[in-house]
This record gives structure tokens, C-alpha cells and sequence, in this order.
């Protein structure tokens, strides 16, 4: 989770890409102390990357839960994660415009909203490598 | 269970009311965090932004005695207008000095500063530059910077500083057109949208105003559309930003000669 908290601070600084690298590291994530990790991760990317509190801590967390359930039921192969990863992808996404645009910090723009989750798919090579990466270590 | 359930959702709610606005002041765990953050992040990006950097350098390097003839040129003529703008300049001094007045709206202070993070979602429209309160930037200073207006400090930490760009800019920003005078209130699709008085707009260069205790006369765009408002008391004014929202790089803080 924190070379996913790197990469995004060194893509987001270079490239004009919407990177996700943070969110999608909780898949991986086996650490006996990964509650306190995400909360920690969560709470530095609010106030590094999107000038929110708690607002990342929060979401990071509950994909966190979701996804300890899920792997409960369901094997850890490439088709289950790429699944879960373009859930989580959209569920950042939407969850983040809708508080953003509740609380009016940004303008509701649906078209805005579905170019970003379009362009943030790209996020799945990251965990096509790092999958590939775990399995033939 | 249920009056549990909403208690919680309440208070989640109350706590992102309170820290989900741009404008506020960063707490000093806040601020200590993001300057170490910022400063680990830059060791971790400099060699990377020093290959860049050669990259370009390289690029720019292309056509370099054609570029060195055209400066030739426009210095010749910087010149001219240099010697002039000297002659001006000294008696508007005279003239302040006659009236006593000791500072105008067009006497700044630049500060010089670079981007080091940009913000990951671009709902936010947010950059963090290298000079925080240490070089006496505050909060509502403008920032720009060759091409013009780019946004408004908008928070401050020792070593950095967070800019809202125009593009995401919530509060409206004073500006004028030849003799008429507006504010921006918004940005849709490229333009920064302004109301200004249902008069002829004669000039089609925008600047800031200088009220709200900013410069005046930082360029910000060109008017390229205008229509009436809905009870055509007042024109919608559209303008096109000078500067690339998408790249920007090094950029100058200004602020008033008594800040």
C-alpha cells in the first residue's frame, strides 16, 4: 500500500492520469495490522492528495472490509480481482463525486463523473502486474 | 440499533461538513504532515524531475539560432518599451510622492515557486507549491504565471502552499474589462464564466480589478462570447484563460508591497 501511496504521488506530480494505485493496493494487502494501515494510509492521502480529512480514511476503510468478505468466498485468481478491482474503481469514484457534490465542493457534472471512472479503468494494468508479480515470486 | 446507526451517520456527516472545505485553515498536524510528506516526495521525485528537466532542456535546444534572432528582435523592442515604462514609472513616483499616497493596487511582491504535487482527482483542481508561510505567502495571495492568471492560494503550511485553480475557484473574482466592471463566478467547459454591466464591451482582454485586496491588472483571459442573463439587466461574459490548466510548472506568487 505505501509503493501504491508512492506511485501515485510521483504519477499524479508527472502525468495528467487519474492514478489509484493507493485504493487498489487494499486487495493485496495481508498484513496482520492492515486495519490500522489503511486508516493511517487513508488518512496521509487526504490530506496529500485531496485536501479532505478523514473523507479517503474512511472510504479506504470500508473497501478494506468489503474486501476481506469477499475473498472469504471467492478464490484469489486474476478474473475475481480484475472484477473487484472495477468495482472498487467506480465505487471511489462515485461515492467521492457524490459527498464532493453534496457538499458542494465541486459542480454536478454526470459527463465529468463518467470521463474520470472511463479513464481511471486504466488502474487495472497495475493490478494485472502486481498479481503477476505475487504469483511468480 | 437504529438510533445507533443514525448517530453515527450524523456525526460522520458534521465531521465531513467541517473538513471538506477548501478554504479552511489547515490544522498545525496538518500542516506538519503535509510538509513532510511533501518534502519526502520531492527527494523521491527529483531525479526524476532532474531527467525531465534534460528532456526538455534538449527540445528547446532545437532552432536554436532562429530562436536567438526572434529574441534578438523583441529585446530590441523590450527595450524601447523598457526605457519608456522607466520614464513612466518615475513620474508616478512623483506624482504619489505630490499626493502622499505610499502604495497603489498595481505595487507587488513576486515570489517565485514551483508545483511539487498536483491533486489526484481533478474534481478538486488543486496544486501545492514549494513556499508556504516561511516566505510570507498568505492566504488569497494570486498566482500566476508568465501567460497569467492561474488561481488563488488558498491554504498555507510552513513550507507549502495549496492553490485553487480558476478552474475550480468557489469564491468570485473581481475583474474588469476597458472601463466595465465584473466578477468571475464560474468555469464550464474551457471558459470562466463572468457577469458584467449590459454596457459595449470595447476592450476584449480581461484583468483583475484589484479589490478584495489583490493586484491589480494581472492579465486572465479573452472574452470570446457574451450573451444576456436571464432578466438582461446584465451580460454573461465568456472568457478563455491564457494559461494551460494542464501544464503548469513554475509559477509566481504575488502580493501586495505591505503585505
Amino acid at each position: 500500500m505505501i509503493i501504491g501511496f508512492v506511485l501515485d504521488y510521483i504519477l499524479s506530480y508527472f502525468f495528467n492520469i487519474y492514478p489509484l494505485f493507493t485504493i487498489l493496493s487494499i486487495i493485496f494487502m495481508k498484513s496482520k495490522n492492515k486495519y490500522f494501515i489503511t486508516l493511517i494510509i487513508g488518512f496521509l492521502y487526504d490530506i496529500t492528495f485531496t485536501n479532505t480529512l478523514f473523507l479517503n480514511a474512511i472510504i479506504f476503510y470500508l473497501i478494506l472490509i468489503f474486501n476481506n468478505n469477499y475473498f472469504k468466498n471467492h478464490k484469489f485468481n486474476l478474473l475475481n480481482i480484475l472484477k473487484i478491482s472495477i468495482s472498487y474503481i467506480i465505487f471511489y469514484r462515485i461515492t467521492i463525486f457524490l459527498i464532493l457534490s453534496i457538499y458542494q465542493v465541486i459542480d454536478f457534472n454526470i459527463y465529468r463523473l463518467l470521463f474520470i471512472i472511463m479513464f481511471s479503468l486504466i488502474n487495472i494494468i497495475y493490478v494485472i502486474f502486481r498479481y503477476l508479480y505475487i504469483k511468480y515470486e | 440499533m437504529k438510533k445507533i446507526s443514525m448517530l453515527i451517520l450524523i456525526s460522520i456527516s458534521i465531521l465531513l461538513l467541517m473538513f471538506l472545505n477548501n478554504y479552511r485553515n489547515l490544522t498545525l498536524i496538518e500542516s506538519y504532515i503535509k510538509d513532510t510528506i511533501t518534502f519526502t516526495g520531492n527527494l523521491i521525485n527529483k531525479p526524476l524531475v532532474f531527467f525531465k528537466d534534460n528532456l526538455n532542456d534538449i527540445e528547446n535546444k532545437k532552432d536554436l539560432y532562429k530562436k536567438y534572432n526572434k529574441l534578438k528582435e523583441n529585446y530590441d523592442n523590450l527595450l524601447l518599451e523598457y526605457n519608456k515604462y522607466k520614464v513612466v514609472k518615475n513620474e508616478l513616483n512623483n506624482l504619489k510622492n505630490n499626493v502622499d499616497i505610499k502604495d497603489t493596487l498595481i505595487d507587488y511582491n513576486i515570489i517565485h515557486a514551483y508545483v511539487i504535487n498536483r491533486n489526484i482527482d481533478y474534481f478538486h483542481d488543486i496544486i501545492t507549491i514549494n513556499k508556504g508561510s516561511n516566505s510570507k505567502i498568505k492566504k488569497g495571495m494570486l498566482v500566476i504565471n508568465s501567460k497569467g492568471l492561474i488561481g488563488v492560494i488558498t491554504n498555507t503550511t510552513n513550507n507549502t502552499s495549496t492553490v485553487s485553480l480558476l478552474t475550480n475557484y468557489k469564491k468570485k473574482i473581481s475583474i474588469s474589462i476597458g472601463s466595465l466592471v465584473g466578477f468571475v463566478y464560474d468555469y464550464k467547459d474551457g471558459y470562466l464564466l463572468a457577469e458584467v454591466d449590459n454596457n459595449k464591451i470595447e476592450d476584449k482582454i480581461v484583468y483583475t480589478t484589484g479589490f478584495e485586496g489583490n493586484i491589480k491588472g494581472i492579465k486572465i483571459g479573452e472574452v470570446k462570447k457574451e450573451k444576456l442573463n436571464k432578466f438582461e439587466l446584465a451580460k454573461i461574459i465568456y472568457i478563455k484563460p491564457y494559461v494551460d490548466f494542464n501544464n503548469i510548472d513554475y509559477v509566481m506568487v504575488i502580493g501586495r508591497i505591505d503585505i
